[in-house]
């Protein structure tokens, strides 16, 4: 690990310099992973390329402003979620909490339940894949994002801090009220679907 | 714990991100609790969901066109910087230099008027003087003067030559040779001269100049009856102003004043020479009267019988001695003038070290040229004052600096708290 930091040093470095192969040496094996998470957010490929390929120029063009103070990944990713935050800003398509979920038979109102996991509420149904994903979409933006970096891309607490640039703490209320209100869709949507059936 | 809280929990128990504590504690509640394991399980199969979901491929063209996306910023930046970047910091430099300049010219000029003042007021405070006693032994000279013509000579030969700089710078030379010439034939009728001569000077190097003038004086076996010297400031230069009075051998003394003159710029010169010589030989040829008087009376004081009679001569031969005396001391002081002409020497140091141009016309050519360089000159005295002043603010300069350090600091980590 010692050897890759230098690395990246080294690189960094020239890229400081205008060196484009350097940059795209030092942002290689990111840019699969920075396109992934675009596409989580924006749920569409060509704004992931879009979106995702600005957030690296933005890196490339500021990347004399880097101090080596902080880590490269993080202080890159920073910078690709925050072009994928700026662009939903702009397009607004946002589901908050409170958000009526529409549906084609009307509107059903989902609500956090932290009290409401009665037996009753407890519904052994099959998830699917596709369920989950769906989920996923429907969350508001600083949810889906902490999912995104946690449980998409495995990034460590310490790491998700350093990218949304909050603090510890902060991330791990966020998480835990995240992945609270992902299990909400998808219970609400699996029931849903059971109403459908029966 | 009771359920409520363990279903908090449950999402930081899963990473880990409980304290030991903690983690027991759930660890413990879900093997019992029913309904809260089967919330985990819940849970983590819907994150073991999340994960499994593998990631999509880059499109085919995406590092191509990021790739060119980055050349195109790559050459805008550079050119944006460059073009931007000069034009307003040389324009604002240049700006604060010529007002810095121009200030300190201004300032510079300001003083050098009030300077010229004074020394013109100081050279003319000398030929006041001069005229006095010009004026006390003239009218002397006009009572006795009347049957005058000894050996040709007239009794206004009081003869006071004066020029001011200007004159002299041009014709330098030829004025000596006319003095020198004049005197040359006066003196080989042996009259007795006093000659005087005033001299202002400006110079570059006034330490150097003064040795100049003490080794020439002691080379024409001169002396120097009298000097001081003074500082002056002007701005932050220390100019050095000093005044002698050189006595030389008065058949050199119109080489000596050459030479002095040579030393620096002429600002004033004033040549005197005051003909003494019909009062030198009325004084001589009384003295040498009553020296034959004093003989006769020592031979008759010889002859002399009575008491009454001895008194008498004795009293007479003492008026004569003193009147021998007083005589012999005014002879004396006579001789030490004529033999010892008297130089009055003005040196200033000058504020400027100019550069020397020998303008003979006032063309507007010239007058231009003259100026042009005057105020290049000043620019780099300007720049020099600059300089100095920076040096020597330097002690109170770095203290403040220091404090404000201390302050920006202080007020930083009271920021950071």
């Amino acid at each position: 690990m010692q050897i890759l930091y230098s690395d990246n040093e080294m690189l960094i470095k020239r890229c400081q310099k205008g060196d484009v192969d350097a940059f795209e040496m030092l942002i290689d094996k990111h840019q699969k992973i920075a396109y992934n998470i675009a596409f989580k957010m924006l749920n569409n490929k060509e704004d992931a390329m879009d979106i995702s390929q600005e957030a690296f120029i933005k890196i490339y063009k500021s990347i004399g402003k880097f101090n080596f103070k902080a880590s490269f990944t993080t202080w890159m990713y920073r910078i690709v979620v925050n072009t994928c935050l700026d662009f939903l800003k702009k397009k607004k398509t946002t589901y908050s909490l409170d958000d009526n979920i529409k549906t084609p038979d009307g509107e059903i109102k989902k609500e956090i339940a932290d009290d409401k996991n009665t037996p009753e509420k407890i519904i052994e149904k099959k998830m699917t894949r596709q369920n989950v994903h769906d989920s996923i979409k429907k969350l508001n933006e600083i949810h889906k994002t902490v999912i995104i970096l946690r449980d998409i891309q495995g990034f460590s607490y310490d790491e998700i801090a350093e990218i949304t640039g909050t603090s510890k703490g902060t991330i791990k209320s966020r998480i835990s009220r995240a992945r609270s209100a992902l299990k909400q869709i998808i219970l609400n949507d699996m029931e849903q679907k059971t109403e459908r059936f029966v | 714990m009771d359920c409520k809280k363990i279903s908090e929990k449950i999402s930081l128990y899963i990473d880990g991100q409980l304290s030991e504590n903690e983690m027991n504690i759930v660890s413990e509640h879900i093997k019992d609790c029913e309904k809260c394991r089967h919330e985990y399980e819940q849970l983590k199969s819907i994150l073991q969901f999340v994960s499994e979901e593998p990631m999509i491929e880059l499109p085919e063209d995406y590092k191509v066109t990021l790739n060119e996306k980055l050349k195109e910023c790559k050459q805008e930046i550079p050119v944006k910087k460059n073009k931007k970047f000069k034009w307003k910091r040389y324009t604002a430099i240049a700006a604060g230099l010529v007002i810095m300049v121009m200030s300190v010219s201004m300032f510079n000029n300001k003083d050098f008027s009030k300077e010229k003042a004074v020394e013109e007021n100081s050279t003319q405070a000398f030929p006041m003087e001069n005229k006095d006693d010009c004026a006390r032994y003239g009218s002397e000279v006009a009572e006795d003067s009347v049957d005058l013509e000894v050996d040709g000579i007239k009794p206004e030969d009081e003869s006071i030559l004066k020029f001011t700089g200007s004159d002299f710078n041009a014709g330098n030379s030829e004025i000596t040779n006319n003095i020198t010439s004049q005197n040359k034939t006066l003196k080989s009728k042996s009259i007795k001269l006093i000659k005087n001569i005033n001299l202002a000077i400006e110079v570059d190097n006034f330490d150097n100049v003064i040795d100049t003038i003490k080794r020439h004086v002691r080379d024409v076996k001169g002396f120097i009856e009298n000097s001081n010297e003074q500082y002056v400031y002007d701005g932050t230069k220390k100019l050095k102003r000093g005044y002698m009075v050189i006595r030389v051998p008065s058949e050199i003394v119109e080489d000596s004043s050459g030479f002095l003159q040579g030393l620096g710029d002429v600002v004033n010169l004033e040549f005197s020479a005051k003909n003494i010589t019909k009062k030198y030989h009325d004084v001589d040829n009384e003295m040498k009267n009553l020296l034959v008087q004093e003989d006769r009376l020592r031979e008759i004081l010889k002859k002399a019988q009575n008491v009454e009679d001895i008194l008498k001569i004795e009293d007479e031969l003492r008026r004569i001695n003193t009147k021998i005396t007083s005589n012999a001391n005014l002879l004396n002081n006579w001789d030490d003038l004529v033999n010892y002409s008297t130089i009055y020497l003005n040196i200033n140091q000058k504020k400027y070290s100019e550069v020397v141009l020998e303008t003979e016309g006032t063309n507007i050519w010239d007058d231009a040229k003259a100026g042009f360089v005057k105020n290049i000159n000043k620019i780099i005295t300007a720049l020099e004052n600059i300089f100095i002043s920076i040096i020597s603010y330097m002690p109170i300069i770095i203290p403040m600096l220091l404090c404000y350090v201390v302050v920006y600091v202080i007020y930083k980590h009271k920021r950071k708290q």
